[in-house]
């Protein structure tokens, strides 16, 4: 099987009742419409074009956007799992009629909202969580991560019992008639033992998340001086630039040694509009530019070919951020700014990634055998140690 | 962005084509994106769609490859109607759409390929030679296309000078036509007199084309050992200059203006010589060079099936000796330091292969045999196939010995790749290939100087020591029943 590319997807672009279950307002496109950047360093953010401000309950324009995804190439949409306050939402009802065995949903669990599993909590009260949280799982086609569900976890650290935890919406997801969960841990690495503890991989942060390698601007003393006299703009003090490149490659280079952890995928970042008062993360090109579709199209290309490389035949996945994040910037649809330039560098590296695969599927590896790589292995440490 | 209209005079129909160069899906609105094929060679496979896709079209409206145009922005310009043969250029010169007749791709494809498509002028008398009609040039004022760049968004690669290549192609094609009563009969050659590793390619791809538009190949002298074994299908037509240095110092365009020279005129007389050094940047579709000079020498690849890379090799032949103790063959220098496979990780890969058992040769490296390697000399291709014969795989860089190696000899190669990529240069996967990188996103770079990431000299996108010991000794289990 070759490579799945999945996109975080935000639902909350509806006008469904659940809209204000998952913290959206009346007008789902409002914050966009209303942010504005303070400073000249802030990117402006983009708006939609092809597919409009669209509300994800028209059938019509569902369509268009699930038909644009998949056009690109992409298998499945992320979307976000919520604590409501009486049970768990994802607001992808409205997507299940356009899954398919071709174009499924994957979950993000975001449990660090949620102070219940933070705690220790009486069994029947973690039993009724647990129920409540696979029953909204069973919607639309779910993305098949080795035959299971999969379902990231936003926030490992958060969960008091990580373990028991996984265990228990495991049991309970088999209880409830599916094939299990493929539960992947929202960390770079595995330094936090995730992989024993029940998870079966790990995702690389998003750009916020994760600052892979040092800003351009490494402020001093005289900086924050400069900044309270008004002699320098603030955000060059509060917020950080990243350059693109250097940000992508940090996260790909040494893998191995980072555990069983997918690559996450993203065109641009500048989240701005989520910190008022400063603390952005932005990514920046060639001093001044949000997006360079060159190094973005290798960035998914070869982390597609690693994914290839890297992982069992029915777990290979890139999750690409994002399809519609239009707040932070990251966002693949069409849009006034930059017009399909974004979608079209999408659908053509992961055309070009599907190629290369192709071609070295066709005499598959037998694989060493785990006695011969581990001696492999000690040959070399000693030979580095010679070195 | 590649584009045409077929036109039924019977009932004035008009179905318009889109298509665009295929990054690898190779769908039926794409094209092969190949580097070598000049933009002509372009024009004739969408004479081949439309002619396919529009059986009772008479007129094929065909826009210019070398601009990013569409069915309905070129059906808007004839809407007035155009005889054919014609040509529609913008306010000076500067070819916009071909207007043709459909029996002209029927009979005389290949003379299409003399077309510059960068002069109107030139173009218009080379089609009345080769139709033998009046061919109409119409202007097209609101339209003036400027100076072309030298790299477009969608891939070619050009400039002002290599385009004037084309026109003095174009022209001397037109001096063969209205000179010589059997033009018909004079044979097309290939321009692309170097590098080894191209030259390998090339031959590769005259072996493996269904339906050949060349007879010849123009090829630096220096270059015979290399064609002597290589097995090409075209003839060579020796080009008596070294070859083209990859320093810069010389352009392309001026190295081109010389090779007329030394060539001499009977040669250019006698030749309908097509320009296929590279038209369009290499890395911009994901394709092998093999494929890139199949297509440019006539085959379609309109299909995924079609492509070299997804078929079993050409050549395929492995080492006679016993397979213990295994011999492993080396070529990790460059030319240039970033191209070189790091030294840490050739001192570490050399020092364990040895642990293992397994003898090391490396080319041109004394500096390894402090860590078990054995440095020998094949700077000749015949010591080079013979070093290769006593040794059961070969580990190179994208470099002449490993095209070589694998695409003549057909030997167990595995293949390092840092700046620039296997899906271009590489063997195409079997028993027999394995390609080797990390997959970081600024692969490939294409750099010849310093790391552009990290500044450093060395490429970090080799593989390290461990994936490529582990790479040879399970292809050496494959091919020749190894244990380790």
């Amino acid at each position: 099987m070759s490579v799945r590319v999945l996109a975080f997807f935000d639902t909350r672009y509806q006008s469904s009742p659940d809209i204000q279950r998952l913290g959206g307002g009346t007008d789902p496109w409002r914050p966009l419409l209303d942010a504005r950047p303070v400073s000249r360093q802030h990117f402006a953010l983009n708006m939609p074009s092809t597919l409009g401000r669209y509300d994800l309950t028209d059938q019509a324009a569902l369509a268009r956007v699930v038909g644009m995804a998949i056009q690109a190439g992409i298998d499945g949409f992320v979307v976000d799992l919520r604590w409501a306050g009486d049970g768990y939402v994802t607001g992808s009802q409205v997507l299940a009629p356009a899954c398919s065995d071709t174009f499924g949903l994957a979950f993000r669990w975001r449990n660090g909202d949620e102070p219940f599993w933070k705690a220790p909590a009486a069994p029947e009260q973690r039993l009724e969580r647990a129920r409540n949280l696979v029953a909204a799982l069973k919607v639309g086609t779910a993305t098949a991560a080795d035959g299971r569900t999969l379902l990231i976890v936003d926030s490992p650290k958060d969960l008091a019992l990580p373990a028991d935890t996984i265990a228990l919406l495991q049991r309970e997801a088999r209880r409830g008639g599916l094939a299990g969960l493929y539960v992947v841990a929202h960390r770079a690495e595995d330094k936090g033992r995730f992989l024993s503890n029940g998870f079966d991989a790990l995702i690389d942060p998003g750009p916020a998340d994760w600052h892979s390698c040092p800003p351009n601007n490494r402020t001093s003393g005289l900086d924050f001086l400069e900044v309270m006299a008004g002699l320098k703009d603030s955000v060059e003090y509060l917020d950080k630039f990243f350059p693109y490149l250097l940000f992508a490659v940090s996260r790909m280079i040494n893998r191995e040694q980072r555990g069983k952890a997918f690559p996450r995928v993203f065109p641009s970042f500048y989240n701005w509009a989520q910190y008022p008062d400063g603390g952005a993360t932005h990514l920046v090109n060639q001093g001044n530019r949000a997006i360079e579709t060159y190094w973005y199209g290798l960035f998914m290309e070869n982390a597609m070919l690693f994914a290839h490389q890297a992982f069992p035949a029915n777990e290979r996945f890139v999750f690409l951020e994002s399809w519609n994040g239009w707040l932070d910037g990251s966002q693949v649809e069409p849009s006034l700014l930059d017009g399909d330039l974004v979608y079209n560098a999408t659908r053509d590296a992961i055309d070009r990634g599907r190629y290369v695969i192709r071609t070295r599927e066709i005499a598959p590896t037998g694989g060493l055998d785990e006695q011969l790589k581990a001696r492999i292995a000690l040959l070399v440490e000693a030979a580095q140690n010679l070195s | 962005m590649l584009t045409g209209l077929a036109l039924a005079s019977s009932g004035a129909r008009t179905a318009g084509f889109d298509f665009s160069f295929s990054k690898g899906a190779l769908a039926p609105n794409e094209i092969f994106d190949s580097a070598t094929s000049p933009p002509a060679r372009y024009l004739v496979e969408l004479g081949r769609r439309l002619v396919k896709a529009a059986p009772a079209a008479d007129v094929l409206v065909i826009a210019n490859p070398l601009l990013p145009l569409k069915a309905q922005q070129i059906a808007d310009w004839i809407k007035d109607g155009i005889p054919c043969p014609a040509i529609l250029s913008d306010e000076k010169d500067f070819p916009l759409l071909y207007i043709l007749p459909r029996r002209l791709f029927e009979d005389s494809e290949r003379f299409l390929l003399l077309l510059s498509t960068v002069d109107a002028g030139i173009d218009a008398r080379l089609l009345e030679g080769v139709l033998g009609d009046k061919v109409t040039w119409r202007r097209l004022p609101q339209i003036r296309i400027g100076s072309y760049p030298v790299s477009t968004a969608t891939g070619w690669f050009q400039g002002s000078d290599r385009q004037k290549v084309l026109k003095v192609l174009a022209a001397n094609a037109i001096k063969i036509i209205e000179g010589n009563p059997h033009w018909r009969d004079v044979p097309f050659a290939v321009y692309h007199p170097y590098h080894a590793g191209s030259i390998v390619f090339f031959a590769a791809a005259s072996r493996d084309v269904s339906t050949p538009l060349f007879q010849r190949h123009i090829i630096c002298s220096t270059y015979k050992d290399i064609v002597a074994v290589s097995d090409s299908r075209l003839e060579p037509i020796w080009l008596k200059l070294p070859w083209l240095p990859r320093d810069a110092s010389v352009g392309e365009p001026q190295y081109f203006g010389a090779a007329l020279d030394r060539l001499g005129e009977d040669v250019v007389a006698s030749n309908f010589i097509v320009f296929m050094r590279y038209s369009r940047n290499t890395g911009y579709g994901p394709f092998h060079l093999i494929d890139h000079d199949r297509f440019s020498l006539g085959e379609s690849l309109d299909r995924p099936e079609k492509i070299r890379q997804v078929q079993a090799p050409l050549v395929s032949a492995k080492c006679k000796l016993a397979a213990q103790p295994l011999k492993v063959l080396f070529h990790i220098t460059g030319g240039l330091p970033i191209k070189n496979y790091p030294l840490d990780y050739a001192k570490v890969a050399c020092r364990s292969l040895a642990g293992m058992g397994i003898e090391v040769s490396v080319i041109g490296r004394p500096d390894l045999e402090p860590y078990g390697a054995r440095s020998i000399e094949a700077d000749e291709t015949d010591l080079l196939s013979e070093a290769v014969s006593r040794h059961h795989i070969f580990v190179g860089l994208d470099s002449f010995p490993h095209h070589f190696v694998r695409n003549v000899m057909g030997w167990p190669t595995i293949g390092l790749f840092g700046t620039t990529t296997a899906t271009n240069f590489g063997g195409g996967w079997n028993a027999h290939y394995r390609s080797l990188d990390v997959s970081l996103p600024c692969h490939p770079c294409g750099g010849e100087r310093d790391c552009p990431v990290f500044g450093r000299k060395e490429c970090s996108n080799y593989a390290k020591p461990q994936e490529l010991i582990a790479a040879i000794v399970e292809m050496a289990q494959q091919v020749y029943g190894f244990t380790a």
